[in-house]
């Protein structure tokens, strides 16, 4: 029974990961704690997974659970947090992070998305994403119309941010 | 120069790239699960220690001076008075510290929960844990100081209690100050920082009446 929601959870999780890396590469410049949080994430998806009961999709799921980790993470002591990457996954991650890392605009843009608030990164990472007003609503907890104007003035300061890297 | 459209076309592309790009497999999950499992007990256990340390104390030393002073009736009795006096606070200190942690470990609902709502309830969580130590603390603090004090009269240290008072108030005096700038530097690094980081984050998401609760 638990091998079979294993093989479960791993092939829902296998078909999102990248939603973690996101999440991580916007909250996160460390590498080492980048993967330290990837690892948390994954460990806090494993343990909600039971409470998931497929009401919501599995990525808007998983997003909330990632958002809420990262959030969480941020407040603890730097001194505090324990960095024992697990090998083969740190490789594992290592490839993706390169390869989103090779990329000059993806560089600049996890770069000017660095710069914003908690709460404006998941909002600029639900849209990229591409999900709904609605489902941003859902997953950050503030109105469809704030959602709305937050992502105004978002915009507006990363495009001055990315002007302002360009020169 | 770029513009934002155009980088969010390459976002896209990049997200295709990404999802599914780490495919974990069941032996890595599993170590991965062992390690959480590992790291949240040696938290659950450093929080432990750090928030029951002065309780601790107390009650080591209380049975430490029991067993010590053995036939000091008068002294004995004092020490069971203390320990008496303190039990009723470390049980409702556990109760609290229990309702936390399951708050912050055991509660994998939580995580699931819109993000407004998950910082809502750990805010208030650990204002509640907060409060109630800090009024611990004002019971705490001069109790353990007067423990180091009684120690210092009976191994002979400070003069008598009955010929000379002030000595035994000034080491009183210099323990508690000792305590509160000890305590205080507790209280922010474990409280107060993540308290404020946290009223922060739900302060911006208020803003404007834009919660959606």
């Amino acid at each position: 029974m638990k091998a079979d929601l294993k093989n479960e959870f791993l092939n829902n999780l296998n078909q999102h990961t990248g939603i973690i890396h996101r999440v991580c590469n916007s909250y996160f410049r460390d590498y080492t704690e980048r993967q330290d949080v990837f690892q948390e994430i994954v460990y806090q998806l494993w343990k909600s997974y039971a409470a998931f009961n497929n009401e919501s999709k599995f990525s808007t799921w998983m997003y909330k659970v990632a958002l809420n980790t990262a959030i969480q993470h941020i407040r603890k002591d730097r001194r505090t947090i324990q960095k024992d990457p697990i090998n083969d996954l740190s490789l594992r991650i290592a490839v993706v992070e390169e390869r989103a890392y090779s990329n000059d605009d993806m560089k600049m843009l996890y770069a000017a998305i660095n710069t914003l608030t908690d709460v404006d990164k998941a909002i600029i990472l639900l849209y990229l994403d591409e999900y709904s007003y609605d489902e941003i609503a859902i997953i950050t907890g503030i109105t469809k119309t704030n959602v709305s104007v937050r992502l105004v003035r978002i915009k507006k300061k990363l495009e001055d941010k990315l002007r302002n890297n360009q020169r | 120069m770029k513009t934002l459209s155009e980088i969010e076309k390459c976002w896209k592309e990049q997200k295709e790239a990404s999802d599914g790009a780490v495919a974990l497999n069941e032996a890595v999950l599993s170590e991965l699960i062992r390690s959480g499992i590992k790291k949240e007990q040696k938290m659950v256990w450093e929080y432990c220690i750090a928030s029951g340390f002065w309780q601790w104390l107390v009650y080591a030393s209380m049975i430490h001076f029991i067993v010590r002073f053995w036939g000091d009736w008068e002294f004995m009795i004092l020490c069971l008075a203390v320990i008496f006096l303190y039990i009723p606070f470390t049980g409702m200190f556990i109760n609290k510290f229990r309702h936390m942690r399951e708050l912050k470990f055991n509660n994998p609902d939580l995580q699931s929960k819109d993000i407004y709502v998950a910082l809502k309830t750990q805010q208030k969580a650990l204002n509640d844990f907060f409060n109630f130590k800090k009024h611990f603390d004002w019971l705490n603090i001069p109790v353990c100081c007067a423990v180091i004090v009684m120690i210092l009269y009976k191994h002979g240290m400070i003069p008598s209690i009955g010929d000379n008072l002030y000595p035994g108030m000034i080491v009183f005096l210099i323990y508690v100050s000792l305590f509160i700038t000890a305590i205080y530097f507790e209280n922010r690094k474990r409280f107060k920082a993540p308290l404020k980081k946290l009223e922060m984050i739900i302060r911006e998401m208020e803003e404007d009446g834009s919660s959606g609760v």
